[in-house]
């Protein structure tokens, strides 16, 4: 690392020695190197090999995908088709909407007329013939 | 450099020697799962790894040990390594943090502790009285520098970093690492400055 790269400061920066002088070296003769490297890779081939296999379940997930992402499209299209287009009144639906909404109309209508409880006029005249005429004892 | 052994750094590596293969040459060798190649990479960068966790550490066990478990967190994580990023800042920063971390579980573990290269320094004779004031006197102003500051100060003052690399490697602005230096710096000197007034 020259001086240029180091912001312009000049060799003789007396805080930059300064700092260096009041830090301890790292004690690079101390280190064993090879031992250190030993640590390193002896895990390595498990953490590759656990890597690859999620790698190659990565692929087989993404080449699904690629068929299956444009028939879930295909299929999310259909489907809003049917339901935009689905519930366009038909004449003949328009016809069974228009039974089924008088339908209450006439119901009430026919009950109105039904509403004596006697079957015939006969039936009511008899009834009321027998209430005008009754000589029964009073209770 | 060396290479490892009889490895050539993988089937299909550039004509030369193997410390010239490029990086991303290596990089691009382990994401095939290269356990050479990594074997490769980790021999390049562990020296300069190590001294990076070490002015951070100022502990030779504990920056083995940052080192050690920033490449094998580093293989792990291997496939965040965006293509076309360079290895190099990559791992320092998994290094930067893993020693920062270790520092702070540390500093709750037990006190910060003397480092190694200083324990001697205050007994030794000929007029080192007064370098062993500077040195007080700076690395009490280290220490109560800001931990980001700190850091800073010392991948530029220690490792030579410019403040583009420290930026990189600390993921920042290179202005915002600037302004850091300048800071730290300023309080450097302020703290060096009632001895300098003595030299005069």
């Amino acid at each position: 690392m020259n001086d240029e790269r180091r912001g312009g400061r000049t060799p003789g920066d007396m805080l930059t020695r300064a700092v260096r002088a009041a830090s301890p070296e790292p004690p690079f003769e101390a280190v064993d190197w090879d031992a250190l490297h030993g640590r390193i890779m002896a895990q390595a081939p498990g953490i590759l090999a656990r890597s690859t296999m999620r790698r190659s379940w990565w692929d087989v997930a993404a080449a699904w995908a690629a068929r299956g992402i444009p028939i879930a499209a295909a299929s999310a299209a259909a489907a809003a088709l049917a339901l935009a287009f689905g519930g366009v009144p038909t004449p003949s639906r328009l016809a069974e909407y228009e039974a089924l909404a008088t339908l209450p109309t006439a119901l009430e209508a026919e009950l109105a007329a039904d509403a004596s409880p006697f079957e015939d006029d006969a039936a009511e005249d008899a009834l009321t013939w027998a209430l005008l005429s009754f000589e029964g004892e009073e209770p | 450099m060396r290479a490892p052994a009889g490895s050539g750094a993988g089937a299909g590596a550039p004509k030369g020697a193997p410390a010239q293969v490029p990086d991303a040459w290596l990089v691009e060798r382990v994401r095939a799962g290269d356990a050479e190649a990594y074997g490769e990479l980790v021999r390049r960068h562990m020296r300069r790894a190590f001294s990076i966790a070490y002015r951070i550490l100022e502990h030779r066990e504990d920056a083995e040990d940052v080192v050690q478990e920033a490449f094998v967190r580093a293989l792990e994580r291997f496939d965040t390594l965006e293509r076309g990023r360079p290895f190099e800042p990559w791992i320092y920063r998994i290094v930067v943090n893993g020693a920062l971390n270790y520092r702070r579980a540390r500093s709750i573990r037990r006190a910060e502790p003397i480092p190694e290269d200083t324990r001697s320094g205050d007994t030794a004779p000929d007029g080192a009285a007064e370098r062993s004031e500077l040195r007080r006197r700076l690395r009490d102003a280290m220490a109560g520098l800001p931990e980001r500051q700190r850091t800073i100060v010392q991948l530029a003052e220690l490792e030579g970093f410019t403040s583009a690399e420290i930026a990189e490697i600390l993921g920042l602005s290179d202005g915002t690492v600037r302004w850091h230096l300048l800071q730290a710096r300023r309080a450097l000197r302020e703290a060096l400055a009632p001895l300098m007034e003595e030299d005069r």
